[in-house]
């Protein structure tokens, strides 16, 4: 806007403002909901809790980091959840049952998830047809496959829990840090790395010019099923981390996990300043949004407030995060786009 | 071409001859030759419909063409998609922006750079150095980090000519580059193509501004209906009134019809001072009894935004409509349907007239099933089937039946479908934008007597159209249109010479009252 | 008569489906072992009702270009709420029915007015309705289950009409043949159809598509309610579970049934044939002693297949065209 000022004669803005990224504000909130708890519940404040908070935040950042990549790229990824259980799944079962080393069980998970993304990316480069759009086409390939990968997780653990999860990798998530769980600072480099690669790479910045304009980026030479493939890959690992975080912090493998991380994987993104039709993500806004959700479900556990409200209140909280980014928008749209 | 054949080879940045092109019905391109010099600014005009935009597509590489030969540097070329187009140097600005509104300006100058390297990394400070070269050269004021969305139409248009320099184009297709632009923005982009003239680069420049075409162009060819009526004329030796006369020239087919006296003097609509949400200015005009009203102007001077308030789509913010002498407050499309007994004809039937994957049936009746329901809203097909002949024997519509699916349809019979949905509603006055934009002669010519016909039954009629030959022949009188304001109101005798450069004149004067207001207007945005 | 009908079924894309079914039916009366048992048929036949109506629930926004993901949620609000009416209160069920049913117009109602009025994304719109719905089933009920139910309403469950078909699936065809009516007789389904086709259009002829987008969203929660009742009476008990699976099927059904999801066309019949195949097939698979967990990997193989149809569909009528 101020730089609108200096101009002699102000014209027709072609694009209706994007808001800007509010990362800040969220944060913001996530501090003031930090002081507000500690003065009214002394629980809040102790290592015990923080570390409850820090785990959670780990895992619920880095889905929805897996997500805010897909719908930088103007897609949707419904199979978040479905590649994080069987992920989780595959690396358990290979720790627990097969006694394959720590390392390779989790590079061998890692490698299901990345499979989990080709499939799709590759799906969605078949299905697609130029009538469609690409949020369409996302929409319904990973909504099916959503179903394929819980269905190869339920048909081959039969849905039982393994236990028995090594010592040596449960540990990991037991480690502290100056009384803070090492999960927490675990995910330091998983988010700088995807702020890398989204921000500073080559195939980062063409899925963002995909997801910005997918005409333009045709145009410029940019291929759209490698952007469909590598994103969705590149999604599905990090899916897979998740799933891989919550394993040791839960010392079990689950097939459950990642059944309900769908609405939270787009609310954080969308709180935290990320655009759903795509083009710009926030990655810092994005772990932000993630540390207000485990925040408001965790103070409601303090305020003794029933644990099925939590619900209610996640789903307020996202639309009143997407709607407070519509009224921003809504001034600018009076202008008549050229 | 001169006497001089291989002199002026050797400097032709791109040639087209002899390029025909034709669509089911129509004969878009027919014969047309092109040249242009290198490091020359070559304009190209025409009225609307005259073959301009299928040219730039042929050039472009996004159509193909049925007949003719192009080159690029004297080197023969046949383009396969606009990719390769591309890689030959041209390149196009199009009206419709090509750039990716979250990214920074000096990426988007450089997307082809990112294109190119997918398993690199992007250093972005080195990339703004590189961009800056490019701004400067177009004299963008904008530093590459600042992101693309917070800036104005006149500064993308800079950044799409910064990014088809950075890619090495050395040939770039301006299609009406200024008509989102206001006075000094376009002026100083005319600066910034003058400069890059003399660096060395080509233009083909489109417009429908002839000032504009004066002040920048070295050659001017001419199209009017698919046809060459002049090819790299030099600027020199011509003059505005002759290139007016160019343009319009006397079409072939259609007459003019003879001028009507109207005996009825009802106003069946007056309109005072109207403005909406989206029109610039406020308009006041009137519409009498049986007359068939032209509204002329070019793309974008208005004209839509004003019947759209008519039609109850954009409702008036001030002034007032009279109705048969009763003050109308139009709030909503149904409302001017059925209270108002206003028609709407769409200017694009694609996007806003038709449904296209639906049967002809659906189609005419969309707009009055209201009326052919019963009490508890239930329809009989019998009654659309019935509505849906008679308008597909009334207006002569061309298919197997009424059940295909009007995508089907050739252009203009999907028109006459777009047609019959409006008067299904049996309107009192009539509304159609561009009635016979990408139609066929034939189908034109039945247009034009079914408007005829309907005037001399009582049905007043607003003729919203770009096509000066139409206007003229088949209208009372003419209503110019200049930067959302009516500037001229003009009883129509139906000689086309003088008409025609009457109504031209009004539309493309400069410097006018319109334009200082047009500035004025634009400030608080 | 019939060659008029075989002409409707190949125009209609129906043909594929009906042989597909064809084909699996008779597969299964050879190799499935109790498949035409009578216990199991009429099992079939029940589950095969409430997957229909939770498909036409899908279908009715299906028809405007909207999703609708809060469609399981809005079941279970109304199959929880009809069941907490049917214990507490000694009212006709006729009215007891009626008031859970208009829970879930009512939830649809608001899903749609927050759709028009915020203008914001349906699909981040209906995922949070999700939230709210199972938050408020949860939080009201603790997740209690409500397993008292009258005589009375138990016999929609138990009561089989005409050479034992279910009440069940009488209802639910029932439903499809008024839904039938409301698309291709009435003005208002017109208007729907033409909504979704294109809005634009639907707006320069007069329709009030604001109205009928909200509409469209109150039908979908209308029926997702109705797919609720037929639940907990198929169920005996209400549990806050109704619905968890349905979202899969919803897509499925009128996608195998040849509905677009682009809006503007939509396939009453061929939505119930398609929740016909689905039910079958996840009923043929339980009787070739498939194990049970892998059931879900057949369903997103079947709706990737239908996704590979509906793209040859879409290819070939392009074709056609030019």
């Amino acid at each position: 806007m101020s730089h609108s000022t200096k101009k002699q004669t102000p014209s027709i803005r072609f694009w209706p403002a994007l808001h800007k990224s509010d990362s800040i504000g969220v944060f913001f909130i996530v501090v003031l909901i930090c002081l507000v708890m500690s003065f009214i519940t002394p629980e809040f404040n102790t290592f015990v809790n923080i570390n409850v908070l820090a785990r959670s935040v780990s895992v619920m950042a880095i889905v929805a980091l897996s997500q805010m990549v897909i719908i930088g790229t103007g897609g949707m990824n419904l199979s978040v959840g479905a590649i994080g259980g069987l992920v989780c799944m595959t690396s358990g079962s290979l720790m627990a049952k097969m006694n394959v080393p720590v390392a390779a069980a989790v590079t061998a998970g890692l490698l299901v998830g990345a499979l989990c993304g080709l499939v799709n990316g590759w799906l969605i480069n078949r299905v697609h047809h130029f009538t469609n759009r690409i949020n369409v086409t996302s929409f319904l390939v990973t909504l099916a496959t959503a179903s394929l990968f819980t269905g190869v997780n339920l048909g081959m653990t039969r849905a039982v829990p393994i236990y028995g999860i090594p010592d040596s990798f449960v540990n990991i998530g037991r480690i502290t840090i100056g009384g803070i769980s090492l999960l927490l600072f675990l995910i330091i480099p998983i988010v700088l790395a995807v702020a890398f690669v989204l921000h500073k790479t080559g195939i980062g910045r063409q899925f963002l010019a995909v997801g910005g304009n997918l005409h333009a980026a045709k145009l410029s030479g940019i291929s759209i099923p490698r952007v469909m493939i590598l994103s969705n890959i590149f999604s599905a690992v990090l899916a897979g981390i998740a799933a891989i975080i919550f394993l040791t912090r839960l010392g079990s493998a689950q097939p459950s996990v990642g059944s309900e991380w769908l609405l939270f994987s787009f609310a954080a993104p969308l709180i935290g300043g990320t655009r759903l039709d795509g083009g710009q993500v926030n990655v810092f806004g994005t772990v932000m949004g993630a540390l207000l959700l485990a925040l408001v479900a965790n103070s409601m556990v303090h305020l003794q407030v029933s644990v099925y409200w939590v619900t209610f209140v996640n789903g307020l909280i996202i639309l009143g995060a997407v709607g407070l980014e519509r009224f921003r928008t809504m001034g600018s749209e009076n202008i008549k786009g050229v | 071409m001169g006497s001089h054949p291989m002199d002026q080879q050797s400097n032709m940045a791109l040639t087209l001859s002899n390029i025909s092109k034709a669509y089911p019905g129509v004969k878009a391109l027919d014969n047309v030759s092109l040249n242009m010099e290198k490091g020359k600014v070559h304009a190209l005009i025409g009225e609307n419909g005259a073959g301009k935009s299928t040219l730039i597509k042929i050039i472009s590489g996004v159509i193909g063409y049925d007949n003719g030969t192009m080159t690029v540097n004297n080197t023969p070329v046949t383009f396969t998609g606009p990719r390769q187009a591309f890689r030959c140097g041209i390149n196009v600005v199009h009206q419709e922006r090509n750039v990716v509104p979250t990214f920074s300006v000096g990426e988007n100058i450089l997307l082809e750079k990112i294109a190119g390297n997918s398993f690199g990394m992007v250093n972005k400070d080195q990339m703004y150095e590189q961009a800056r070269e490019f701004i400067d050269m177009v004299g963008l004021q904008a530093p590459p980090e600042q992101k693309v969305a917070d800036l104005s139409a006149a500064e993308i248009q800079l950044i799409e000519i910064a990014k088809a320099l950075s890619s090495k184009a050395h040939i770039l297709l301006l299609d009406e580059p200024t008509s989102s632009l206001s006075f000094h923005e376009a002026n100083s982009l005319l600066k910034t193509i003058r400069r890059l003239r003399d660096q060395g680069v080509s233009f083909l420049y489109v417009s429908h501004k002839l000032e504009e075409v004066f002040d920048i162009a070295d050659t001017v060819t001419v199209l009017r209906d698919g046809k060459n009526v002049g090819s790299a004329l030099p600027i020199e030796k011509l003059d505005r009134n002759r290139l007016v006369s160019l343009m319009v020239g006397r079409t072939e087919n259609g007459k003019a019809l003879p001028a009507r006296v109207l005996n009825n003097k009802n106003e069946v609509l007056a309109v005072q001072n109207i403005k909406s949400r989206l029109s610039r200015s406020s308009n006041s005009f009137v519409l009498h009894k049986g007359e068939i009203l032209g509204w002329y102007g070019l793309v974008g001077a208005g004209r839509t935004e004003l019947a759209r308030v008519l039609m109850g789509y954009d409702p008036a913010l001030n002034g007032d409509i009279f109705i048969n002498g009763k003050k109308a407050r139009i709030t909503s499309v149904s409302q001017a349907m059925t209270r108002w007994k206003i028609g709407y004809l769409s200017e694009s039937r694609k996007e806003e007239g038709l449904f296209l994957t639906s049967s002809i049936i659906l189609n005419v009746s969309a707009s009055v099933w209201k009326s052919l329901g019963n009490a508890f809203g239930l329809l009989k097909n019998r009654d659309e089937k019935q509505l849906a002949e008679k308008y597909t024997r009334r207006l002569k519509i061309k298919t197997p039946g009424i059940s295909q699916i009007v995508n089907a349809l050739s252009g203009g019979n999907q028109q006459k479908v777009s047609f019959a949905k409006t008067l299904a509603t049996e309107p009192d006055i009539l509304i159609v934008d561009e009635p016979t934009v990408g139609v066929d002669v034939n189908t034109k010519h039945q247009i034009h007597e079914l408007i005829v016909e309907l005037s001399q039954k009582g049905v007043s009629i607003i003729v919203i159209s770009s096509d000066l030959t139409e206007v003229v022949h088949l209208t009372d009188r003419i209503l110019a249109f200049r930067d959302g304001k009516i500037c001229a109101d003009l009883k129509n005798s139906k000689d086309y010479g003088a008409m025609s450069r009457q109504v031209m004149e009004k539309c493309l004067k400069k410097g006018g009252t319109a334009d200082r207001a047009l500035e004025k207007n634009r400030l608080p945005n | 008569m019939l060659a008029n009908m075989k002409k409707k079924l190949l125009a209609g894309d129906l043909i594929g489906i009906l042989i597909i079914l064809a084909v699996i039916i008779t597969l299964l009366g050879f190799f499935g072992e109790g498949f035409l048992s009578s216990y199991n048929l009429e099992n079939l036949s029940k589950t095969i009702a409430v997957t229909i109506i939770v498909g036409l629930s899908q279908l009715a926004v299906l028809s405007i270009g909207h999703l609708n993901l809060a469609l399981g949620a809005m079941g279970c609000l109304t199959g929880m709420f009809t069941g907490f009416l049917l214990q507490s209160y000694q009212l006709p069920l006729v009215l007891l029915i009626l008031l859970g049913l208009s829970a879930g117009a009512l939830a649809g109602f608001i899903q749609g007015l927050f759709i028009v009025r915020t203008k914001i994304n349906p699909f981040i719109v209906t995922l949070a309705f999700v939230s709210i719905f199972m938050g408020l089933v949860t939080g009201i009920t603790k997740g209690e289950v409500f397993s008292m139910q009258p005589d009375v309403f138990k016999l929609i469950n138990t009561t089989n009409v005409f050479f034992g078909i279910p009440l069940l699936l009488i209802l639910s065809l029932a439903i499809a043949a008024v839904l039938s009516i409301l698309f291709f007789k009435t003005v208002f389904g017109r208007q729907l159809l033409a909504t979704g086709s294109n809005l634009k259009a639907a707006d320069f002829a007069g329709i009030n598509t604001l109205f009928i987008v909200v509409c469209a969203h109150t039908i979908s929660g209308f029926l997702a309610g109705a797919a609720g009742i037929l639940q907990i009476s198929r169920m005996g008990s209400a549990t806050p579970t109704i619905g968890t699976d349905w979202l899969l099927v919803s897509f499925a059904a009128p996608i195998l049934g040849g509905t677009l999801l682009s809006g503007g066309k939509v396939s009453v019949l061929g939505t119930i044939l398609g929740a016909a195949l689905m039910s079958i097939i996840v009923n043929g698979l339980f009787l070739l002693d498939v194990s049970q967990y892998w059931f879900q990997t057949f369903i997103g193989g079947i709706l990737l297949a239908s996704y590979g149809i509906d793209k040859l569909r879409r290819v070939y009528l392009l074709q056609k065209q030019s």
